[in-house]
């Protein structure tokens, strides 16, 4: 029944219980991260999506060891195809960096020098990693252009005669410059216009798709992941809160702060709907709550949230009522196995305890 | 009926762009940039208003001119029936004309149409965007939420200001007061600052509240706080809400009426309700398309519109929204098309409603 490949296939990128500290001048340490898991399989896209302050973007840079002064990771491991990324020294780790995984960063007009032209950028980036000529690297910035549609009439052209939505193309096309497997996109279109923001989620989607790219869409929003993600964590205080198919965290969320967030965002087809608000505010990171992070704030909360950190509970087998998409859940179960893991960290969710492997 | 509680009839907005040199040896004839180009609307008394669209659309610079923080090019703006463009400008050519600044504040000529506008300003306040920027790092929450108040000598005792600001604070959902009165901007999260910032709009106890993209800094969950707090104010003042945004899903949730701008023009307007369900102009159809929903099982056929906004310096001829349009035909490049009625109290812009 179950057309079953001989081989499953494995995760691209696997987080495991990965920590980061901050440890600032005076010798103070904040928990950016704790015990953050989760896979990403090729061609698969991950929404990391959480307010601000949570850790979504700390996970990242600890991902890529761009760590700024102050950050450094605790314990956990990050395997990419095979390989724990932290034991690496930082020459090997430079292979990695661009070639295998490259990153889209937030804002473009400050990640783009304005001293040089956007050719010039990307041809530098081609330079440095691979070992090809300047014609051959010339080429490349040209079809990288056309990839993201830039005309190449403009590729002599400095970021300042960029309109915003077109310098986040470049700086798509400066990622995939070396032929990545892994795309980081952070917050890739906050700053735009609705209608170019529109325009970036689908060439994102386009690019990711014909390329085969994993991709990781660090956000705060919560339509760009709906519209784009195949899988979401959702992050708070540092922590993964719940993750799993998107299609599962959306319509049958089992975290209270997933819960909350979701009747917070306004929606188009609910208008005139009161808007949930969630009291309070997110914990510092240097003085965090003893048990569950988000039971300050918590409407469901019970006594035991306050005192003991909740288990990640796997609740793949909670059965959504009156759902009809189990077999479609089926499906993508064959295609990515990690579709049809759904992880919450919440005492009110029942089922095993959630094993990261 | 009664008079609506603000009119603005045919407004327009142009900033003049410097020439280059080489400009001004050819003698080229000065361009501008025609931000709003002929707009008009009513507000009525209690009722929300969204201005929606994206940014260069003109947006901000009506909510300006509104309260009179830019002079209008064309136009004229009626608050309770009353002319209070023209007062704004009699006030500035006044200042400009005299030596100092000083000296115009003191010249009894220009009195009349300093008060009248002091007024306006009195009724109609404003809330920006950026929390951040919008508070004085140096002054604590009494002194940014008493200050209006001296400005206007509306409570010239400080027991008096006290107890107007802690009821501001208050009703802003900042309680208790006491424990933010004296404090400082930096001590507060985004959320309280908004808090703050509609708290020293509000102490005036306006008619007319105008939001510039009140939650667009701030974190989905703080963000549904300030809406709410938004909406509860307008309940239980009766306050107007001109309400700025281009962010369709956040206007669904508590406007009476859109109105859509595209380049300096309103292209749609009508009851939220009309236009989110039977939207006619190809914009906004585009628009609401586009608009992220948070239910993947929703993913929807998107129009998206290639390009960018046009320069607002050169303005596409005809119908300005032709060159991005997806249903554009041979006529929409020569023709503008006008606002017409499409329903009760919906009007479009577009040649293909109802047969122009």
């Amino acid at each position: 029944m179950f057309p079953l490949s001989t081989s499953t296939p494995q995760p691209l990128l696997r987080v495991r219980h990965l920590s980061t500290d901050f440890v600032s001048a005076d010798g103070a340490v904040a928990h950016a991260l704790e015990d953050v898991s989760f896979d990403v399989y090729p061609g698969e896209a991950l929404g990391l999506v959480g307010e601000s302050g949570c850790g979504k973007t700390t996970t990242m840079l600890s991902l890529l060891r761009l760590l700024p002064a102050g950050g450094r990771i605790v314990s956990g491991q990050v395997w990419y195809d095979g390989v724990d990324l932290l034991t690496l020294s930082e020459r090997e780790m430079r292979r990695y960096r661009w070639k295998e995984m490259a990153m889209v960063f937030q804002s473009a007009m400050n990640a783009l020098n304005p001293v040089y032209t956007i050719g010039h950028q990307i041809r530098e980036a081609i330079l440095l990693h691979e070992d090809v000529d300047r014609a051959a690297a010339d080429r490349r910035v040209t079809e990288l252009l056309d990839l993201v549609g830039i005309a190449a009439s403009r590729k002599e052209q400095y970021p300042h005669q960029y309109s915003g939505g077109m310098r986040q193309r470049a700086m798509i096309a400066m990622a995939l410059a070396c032929r990545p497997r892994l795309l980081f996109a952070d917050e890739p279109t906050t700053a735009l216009d609705v209608m170019v923001q529109a325009q970036v989620l689908e060439l994102l989607k386009k690019i990711q798709k014909e390329l085969g790219l994993a991709l990781v869409l660090v956000t705060h929003d919560l339509g760009v992941v709906a519209e784009a993600c195949d899988t979401v964590a959702v992050m708070y205080g540092g922590k993964v809160v719940e993750y799993g198919p998107a299609d599962r965290v959306y319509n049958a969320p089992q975290h209270p702060y997933t819960q909350r967030l979701l009747e917070a965002f306004p929606d188009l087809n609910r208008p005139g709907d009161s808007l949930a608000s969630i009291p309070g505010y997110p914990p510092r990171l240097n003085a965090l709550p003893p048990g569950c992070r988000f039971e300050p704030r918590c409407h469901k909360r019970l006594e035991v949230c306050a005192q003991v950190a909740p288990k990640l509970i796997d609740v793949s087998q909670f059965q959504e009522a009156g759902s009809r998409k189990e077999d479609e859940a089926i499906s993508s179960f064959i295609l990515r196995p990690s579709s049809y893991k759904h992880i919450a960290a919440c005492h009110l969710c029942s089922g095993p305890e959630a094993v990261w492997l | 009926m009664t008079a609506p509680m603000l009119e603005v009839r045919n407004l327009v907005k142009h900033f003049p762009v410097a020439r280059t040199l080489s400009e001004l040896l050819a003698r080229k004839p000065p361009k501008v940039v025609k931000a709003v180009d002929g707009v008009s609307f009513t507000l009525a008394r209690g009722e929300v208003l969204a201005l929606v669209g994206e940014s260069g659309c003109g947006k901000t610079t009506i909510a300006k001119t509104l309260i009179g923080l830019e002079e209008q090019t064309e136009g004229d703006i009626l608050f309770n029936g009353q002319l209070v463009g023209a007062q704004a400008r009699r006030v500035r050519a006044a200042m400009l004309t005299l030596e100092t600044t000083r000296r115009s504040l003191e010249d009894p000529k220009t009195l009349p149409a300093r008060l009248a506008l002091r007024a306006l300003r009195q009724r109609a306040q404003m809330v920006f965007q950026d929390p951040y920027e919008s508070l004085n790092p140096r002054a604590t929450i009494f002194e940014i939420v008493s200050e209006p108040l001296e400005v206007h000598g509306l409570a010239r005792k400080r027991a008096e200001r006290l107890a107007s600001v802690t009821a501001a604070l208050e009703d802003a959902g900042l309680r208790p007061a006491g424990d933010y009165l004296f404090r400082y901007p930096h001590e507060l999260s985004g959320g309280q600052r908004q808090r703050v910032v509609i708290a020293a709009a509000m102490v005036l106890q306006p008619e007319l509240l105008i939001a510039d993209e009140p939650v667009s800094m701030l974190d989905v969950s703080v963000r549904a706080e300030i809406l709410n707090l938004l909406r509860d104010l307008r309940r239980s003042r009766g306050v107007s809400l001109l309400f700025i945004t281009h962010d369709l899903s956040t206007v669904a949730y508590f406007a009476d009426r859109i109105a859509v701008m595209y380049l300096g023009r309103i292209v749609e307007i009508g009851p939220t309700r009309d236009v989110l369900s039977n939207p006619q102009h190809p914009y906004t159809k585009a628009l609401l398309s586009v608009v992220p929903v948070p239910n993947p099982r929703l993913r929807r056929r998107r129009v998206i519109l290639q390009g960018e906004t046009p320069n607002p310096i050169h303005l596409p001829s005809g119908c300005r929204f032709h060159p991005r349009c997806p249903v554009a035909f041979d006529r929409c490049p020569n023709v503008d098309p006008p606002l017409v009625m499409v329903g009760e109290r919906h009007a479009a812009a577009c040649l293909l409603v109802n047969g122009q």
